[in-house]
């Protein structure tokens, strides 16, 4: 009966979390026990699905992101600045890092007010750029263009900050999940259908536009203050890069966007493509070609992304299945 | 019950709504008609906080509308149907119904309690086959009703329908006008702008007809489609010819 593929997901919740739960163990496992090969990659998978993650939230009300380096790089600067100018250590530093994203996101959804659309993605755009020429601009605080290194003293051992990352994707896709059970999901979907008809069915667009950049904006600060504490090195350029910018929607669109499954799949999916091509074509020029054609090549080709084709193809079993059900309530 | 005292709207040099007043009382049936570019639509943006009157008020039981944005105006019990159809597109059709459950009462509701409610104004309004379907799919009557049961789900005090069976089949309008009955007998105060004069005939207690923005005559149904000057600018000519042509 349900032709939506946002809700009424075919798992139920207890088989859902069993699965939050072992990829849970596995962020902590994979990293204890793997080589720095093992680590880098843990750190890389996990900051990547929570960016898909976080821009996912946003899309998911409507509000498309061409900024999502503003939070990380916010989150990048607060984590650094937390350590060096006051010592916090790793883990604390992350804190303000994420209440920083998420006051920065507020503001921006309070700012922008009633854009939209296109509208909105260039507002996101000013943003992290404007950020970035502000970051080279202050070289008493940031190290203006010449950047900072954190202080080496107070540096985690690159497993820890592996095993955080991998642990905070995880946690990260399982608050998506749950949000997605709630009234919350609804309001944020109506307004991505019509912000205007929504108000008549009793909901405050700001008060949501609010919430769920804020939301996502703690997300993304959270991948770029851990990140920071594994490069170590920060310049404006790296904190508020448009790759940052660009990897958060891969994810999405590449996994299916506006589902709860389409980021982590793409956001794994791009890290292994980008893994490939490296390995097959070396560091420099061809290996990012064809990451751009394959990109392109499965846009084209799976408009509802890695999901949506997944269950496409599973349809005809999942319904033979449900049939069946029905056949034996029937009998 | 809504009381609209001297209201005017103007856009630019153009005086949509004009010096008007007009009273829905409690649990009345209020049909409003005019021809196109009355006002009527106009009328029903300013009451529900989408338009900000020039100069005028709006009260519902005594509380001032005017300067409330239209998720407050829900919250007091005001639902509105959309000329215009915007359904939730993407969504399918009983969770569309559900997002009308969840934020327009005081309470929290439950996703179980939602659908049940949601189910509830579907089936009244005989959208519960559809309500699997994805609210873009449905045809044009189809998401003519569902803009009812979304503004049914509010469950509202005061429900203002907005052309709601214009270019439906003629059994849908049958079915839609003993639903729209059972409504207004469990309660519900109602004004509707309808372009069928024959089911604003059958179904209004009292009928205000509109034109240029200003009140042209209001009365009884039976009076209103007797009335001359109702016939020249809106009917064009008596409803009895209407009904033979």
């Amino acid at each position: 009966m349900n032709a939506n593929r946002e809700s009424g997901s075919p798992t139920s919740l207890p088989i859902a979390l069993l699965c939050y739960g072992a990829a849970a163990v596995a962020a902590v496992a994979l990293p204890l026990a793997g080589s720095p090969l093992a680590v880098n990659l843990m750190l890389r998978a996990g900051s990547i699905v929570m960016l898909a993650i976080s821009w996912n939230l946003a899309a998911n009300a409507g509000l498309i992101s061409l900024g999502h380096s503003t939070f990380w790089g916010l989150g990048s600067y607060a984590a650094l600045l937390m350590g060096n100018r006051f010592g916090w250590p790793f883990l604390p530093s992350i804190l303000p890092a994420m209440a920083l994203g998420a006051a920065v996101a507020a503001l921006l959804a309070v700012i922008t007010g009633r854009l939209r659309g296109i509208y909105f993605a260039i507002a996101t755009l000013a943003l992290s750029e404007g950020l970035r020429v502000i970051a080279v601009m202050l070289p008493d605080l940031t190290g203006g263009g010449a950047g900072l290194f954190i202080d080496q003293t107070l540096r985690p051992e690159p497993r820890l900050t592996a095993i955080v990352t991998a642990l905070g994707a995880v946690c990260f896709a399982l608050l998506a999940h749950l949000l997605s059970r709630t009234p919350f999901h609804y309001a944020c979907r109506a307004m991505r259908n019509n912000e205007h008809a929504s108000q008549m069915l009793g909901i405050n667009p700001l008060r949501f536009r609010i919430t769920v950049l804020a939301l996502s904006g703690a997300i993304a600060a959270f991948a770029g203050g851990v990140n920071i504490w594994y490069g170590g090195f920060l310049d404006p350029d790296i904190g508020f890069d448009l790759h940052i910018t660009i990897l958060a929607q891969i994810g999405p669109i590449l996994g299916g966007i506006h589902t709860l499954a389409g980021p982590i799949i793409g956001g794994l999916a791009t890290l292994l493509i980008a893994e490939l091509t490296r390995m097959w074509f070396g560091e420099q020029g061809y290996s990012l070609l064809v990451y751009g054609a394959i990109l392109i090549v499965s846009i084209m080709y799976m408009p509802n992304g890695i999901y949506g084709t997944l269950r496409r193809l599973c349809a005809p079993w999942t319904k033979r299945r449900a049939a069946a059900k029905t056949a034996l309530v029937a009998s | 019950m809504l009381e609209v005292r001297r209201l005017t709207m103007r856009f630019g040099g153009l005086v949509a709504i004009d010096d008007l007043s007009l009273t829905v009382k409690a649990n009345q049936f209020l049909g409003v008609i005019g021809p196109n570019g009355a006002g009527k639509t106009t009328l029903l943006n300013l009451i529900t906080g989408y338009l900000t009157p020039s100069s005028g008020s709006i009260t519902l039981e005594g509380a001032a509308l005017v300067g409330r944005k239209p998720y407050h105006i829900c919250r007091m019990g005001i639902a509105r149907t959309f000329q215009v159809v915007q359904p939730l597109a993407e969504m399918t059709v009983l969770e569309n119904a559900m997002t009308s459950v969840f934020y327009s009462g005081p309470h929290r509701v439950s996703i179980t309690q939602a659908r049940d409610r949601a189910f509830e104004a579907l089936s009244l309004v005989g959208l519960a086959e559809q309500s699997g379907m994805l609210a873009g799919a449905l045809t044009l009557g189809n998401k003519k009703k569902l803009e009812l049961a979304r503004a049914l789900a509010t469950r509202p005090r005061l429900l203002l329908l907005d052309e709601v069976m214009a270019g439906s089949p003629q059994s849908d309008v049958i079915d839609l006008m003993h639903v729209l009955r059972a409504i207004h007998a469990s309660g519900t105060s109602i004004l509707m702008i309808e372009h069928l004069v024959p089911v604003i005939l059958a179904l209004a207690e009292h009928v205000f007809v509109l034109n240029f923005g200003q009140e042209l005559y209001q009365g009884r149904p039976e009076d209103v489609v007797t009335h001359p000057e109702v016939i020249e600018s809106y009917l064009g000519k008596p409803l009895t010819a209407l009904a033979d042509a």
